[in-house]
C-alpha cells in the first residue's frame, strides 16, 4: 500500500493538468480577492451615501446602524466563505482528479498492479487518498492565493474562536474528501476522462433538480433537502458552524463519502480490468 | 513443482455467449507454451481471467502448485492486449514506478531495460517510441520483479521482422538463462512454432488439444503417397525398405507412408522386384501451421 501511493503520487507530480488547474486556481484566487474587494469598495460607498442622504433630509442616521449591522462583514472569514460561493474549486477539482483517477483506466495500467496481485482494494484506496491531496492542494493553491492578495485589502482580526477554527478547517477536509469520492465514482463508472470529466460536472445540476423535486412537499424553506447538495454545503460552513448547524455539511459529507464509495468499490471490485 | 498452472473447466461468458468453454490444460515448469487459436478464439480471455482481470464464471484454476493466488500473482509477469505504459514518462522512469508500486527495488531498471534492448533510450518520452519499442517496454514491465512466469498475450504484434526475431531471441534466452516458465499466446502460428515446447490448440473457445512439440513434429512430417498393385504386398515391402510402421492402406491401392522416402529409386526398385505394379508416387510437406489449421478448423 505505502508503494502504491508513493507511485500514484509520483504520477500526479508527472501530470500536467495538476499544474494547470494550480495554475488557473492561483489566479482565480487572486482575481476573487480583487472582486471582493471592489464590492466592498462599492458597498462602502453606498453606505457613506445612504447615511449622506439620511442626514441631508434631516432624519436619524443612527437608525440604519442596526440594518447595516446584519450585513456580512469585511473581514478574512467573510472573504474566506465568498470563496467558495463561485464553485470554481468544484469545477477545478473534478477536472484535475477525473483526469488523473480516470486515466489509468485508458492507459490500461491498472491491469499492470492487478495482474501482479496487488488487491483491488489498495489499488482503490491509493487511487482515493491521492485523489484528495490532489483536490486539497488544488482548493490550498485557491485558498492561499486568494487570501493572500485579500490580506492587503480586507481587515484581518476576526471575533472567531480558535475552538470554531478548527471545526470549519476539518468541515472543510471532509467536504473535500467528499469531493474525492464522488469523482472517484465518476472515474469509475465512466472510466474514460473526458466522460468522467463531464459527468462530475453535470452531475450535482442533476442531482440538484433531484433534490428540488424532492423536496417539494416540504413547505419549512429550512428543511429542503437541496441544503444536503455537495457544492452548496462549501458555502454554508460558516454560518452553519456560527448557528451550531455544523451536522448540517458533516451529516452531506458523510453522506457523500459513504454513498460514493461504497458504489465505486463495488463496481471497481467486480470490474473488468482493460 | 508439478505445474506452474493448472486450469480445470474454465469457463467464461459474456451476455450469454460462451467465449471460454470449459478448459482444461496445465503448463509444467520450464514450458514454452504456446497458446495456438484465431483471432476471438478466447486466448485474450482465458489470460485475463488467469491474471485476475477477470473473473470466470465457471470452473477453477490455480497456480504454482496450489500457492495463494495473490503470492502466485507475484510470481507472474504479464503483457496482455498491447504494453500498458505511461506515455508522458521515459522507459526508465515506467519501470521505476511500477518497481515502486510492487514494493520492488527500482535500480533494477537499468538491468531489465538492458536485457530488452531498450538501455538507450534516455529521457525520450514512451509516447514517442515506435510500436516495437513500446512492445519491448511492455515486456520489461513483464519482467519486473525478475517473475518466475511470463504470461505474454500477442507479445509480437505489430513488431517488424527484426523486431521478432529480437524478441524470440529474447525468450529462448529468458527461458534458458534465466529458466523462466513462459505461456505464450498467438495467432502468428510460424513464430510460435520456432519456440514452443508445448503447445494448446483453441477454437470457438475450446480447447482442442494439448501437444509437446515432439508430437507435432511427429504428426506434421511428410507424407507419401504411393499407389500399386497388390497394396498388401506393397505395403509390406515399404515397411521393411524403410524400417517403419507407419503406414496405412487408403483407397484406390494406396499406401500412406508417415515419413519422408529419402531414395524412392531403391524403393521402387525392390518392389518391381518383388512383382508389385508402381502407377504412380506423390510426396507432400504438412507443417505445423497447417496441422493448426486443420485442428482450430475442426474445432469451429
Amino acid at each position: 500500500m505505502p508503494g502504491l501511493i508513493r507511485a500514484d503520487l509520483a504520477k500526479l507530480f508527472r501530470t500536467k493538468s495538476l499544474y494547470v488547474c494550480l495554475g488557473i486556481a492561483v489566479i482565480l484566487g487572486a482575481s476573487m480577492a480583487y472582486l471582493y474587494h471592489l464590492f466592498w469598495v462599492s458597498n462602502g460607498q453606498q453606505i457613506s451615501s445612504t447615511y449622506a442622504l439620511f442626514d441631508q433630509m434631516g432624519m436619524d442616521s443612527s437608525s440604519l446602524d442596526e440594518a447595516f449591522e446584519s450585513l456580512p462583514r469585511n473581514n478574512i472569514w467573510s472573504f474566506v466563505n465568498t470563496f467558495f460561493l463561485d464553485g470554481s474549486i468544484w469545477y477545478l477539482a473534478s477536472v484535475c482528479v477525473c483526469l488523473f483517477a480516470a486515466a489509468e483506466y485508458s492507459t490500461g495500467t491498472y491491469r499492470n498492479v492487478i495482474s501482479r496481485g496487488c488487491s483491488r482494494l489498495k489499488v482503490f484506496s491509493s487511487k482515493l487518498f491521492v485523489s484528495f491531496a490532489e483536490v486539497v492542494m488544488v482548493a490550498a493553491a485557491y485558498v492561499i492565493s486568494g487570501t493572500v492578495t485579500a490580506l492587503f485589502t480586507v481587515e484581518v482580526s476576526s471575533p472567531r474562536d480558535t475552538g470554531q477554527v478548527i471545526l470549519i478547517f476539518v468541515i472543510y477536509l471532509c467536504l473535500f474528501l467528499a469531493m474525492a469520492s464522488f469523482y472517484m465514482l465518476m472515474a469509475t463508472i465512466f472510466r474514460k476522462t473526458g466522460l468522467a470529466v463531464a459527468a462530475a460536472l453535470v452531475a450535482p445540476i442533476i442531482l440538484a433538480m433531484l433534490l428540488r423535486v424532492a423536496s417539494l412537499g416540504i413547505k419549512d424553506v429550512d428543511r429542503h433537502l437541496s441544503k444536503f447538495l455537495l457544492p452548496y454545503s462549501f458555502t454554508t460552513v460558516q454560518g452553519d458552524v456560527a448557528a451550531g448547524y455544523f451536522f448540517v455539511p458533516l451529516l452531506t459529507a458523510a453522506a457523500y463519502i459513504l454513498v460514493s464509495l461504497f458504489a465505486a468499490y463495488m463496481i471497481f471490485r467486480r470490474a473488468e480490468i482493460k | 513443482m508439478e505445474y506452474i498452472l493448472r486450469t480445470e473447466e474454465l469457463t467464461k461468458k459474456y451476455s450469454g455467449q460462451t467465449v471460454v468453454e470449459r478448459v482444461s490444460m496445465t503448463v509444467r515448469p520450464g514450458d514454452i507454451y504456446g497458446f495456438v487459436g484465431k483471432n476471438g478464439a478466447g486466448k485474450t480471455t482465458f489470460i485475463r481471467m488467469i491474471l485476475g482481470l477477470s473473473l470466470p464464471d465457471g470452473g477453477s484454476f490455480s497456480m504454482f502448485d496450489g500457492e495463494r493466488m495473490a503470492q502466485a500473482r507475484r510470481k507472474t509477469g504479464s503483457l496482455v492486449e498491447g504494453p500498458a505504459i505511461y506515455n508522458n514518462m521515459s522507459a526508465k522512469k515506467n519501470i521505476e514506478i511500477y518497481c515502486t508500486m510492487l514494493g520492488e527495488d527500482p535500480s533494477q531498471a537499468e538491468e531489465i531495460l538492458k536485457t530488452v534492448g531498450l538501455d538507450k533510450t534516455g529521457r525520450k518520452k514512451a509516447g514517442n517510441f515506435s510500436l516495437g519499442m513500446k512492445q519491448r517496454l511492455g515486456i520489461a514491465l513483464a519482467l519486473v520483479g525478475d517473475p518466475e512466469f511470463l504470461v505474454l498475450d500477442e507479445p509480437i504484434n505489430g513488431l517488424d521482422p527484426k523486431g521478432i526475431v529480437e524478441v524470440r531471441e529474447l525468450l529462448l534466452k529468458l527461458r534458458k538463462e534465466k529458466n523462466k516458465t513462459i505461456f505464450i499466446s498467438s495467432h502468428l502460428l510460424g513464430e510460435l512454432e520456432k519456440i514452443a515446447t508445448r503447445y494448446g490448440i483453441i477454437s470457438s473457445g475450446k480447447l482442442i488439444e494439448e501437444i509437446t512439440a515432439e508430437e507435432l513434429q511427429e504428426k506434421c512430417g511428410s507424407l507419401t503417397l504411393i499407389k500399386a498393385e497388390p497394396a498388401d504386398k506393397a505395403e509390406e515391402i515399404i515397411r521393411s525398405f524403410l524400417g517403419t510402421d507407419k503406414t496405412e492402406q487408403k483407397e484406390n491401392n494406396t499406401i500412406a507412408v508417415g515419413a519422408k522416402v529419402e531414395n524412392i529409386g531403391a524403393l521402387t526398385n525392390e518392389l518391381f522386384k518383388a512383382g508389385v505394379v508402381v502407377e504412380g508416387i506423390s510426396t507432400s510437406e504438412n507443417t505445423a501451421e497447417e496441422y493448426f489449421i486443420k485442428k482450430m478448423e475442426e474445432g469451429e
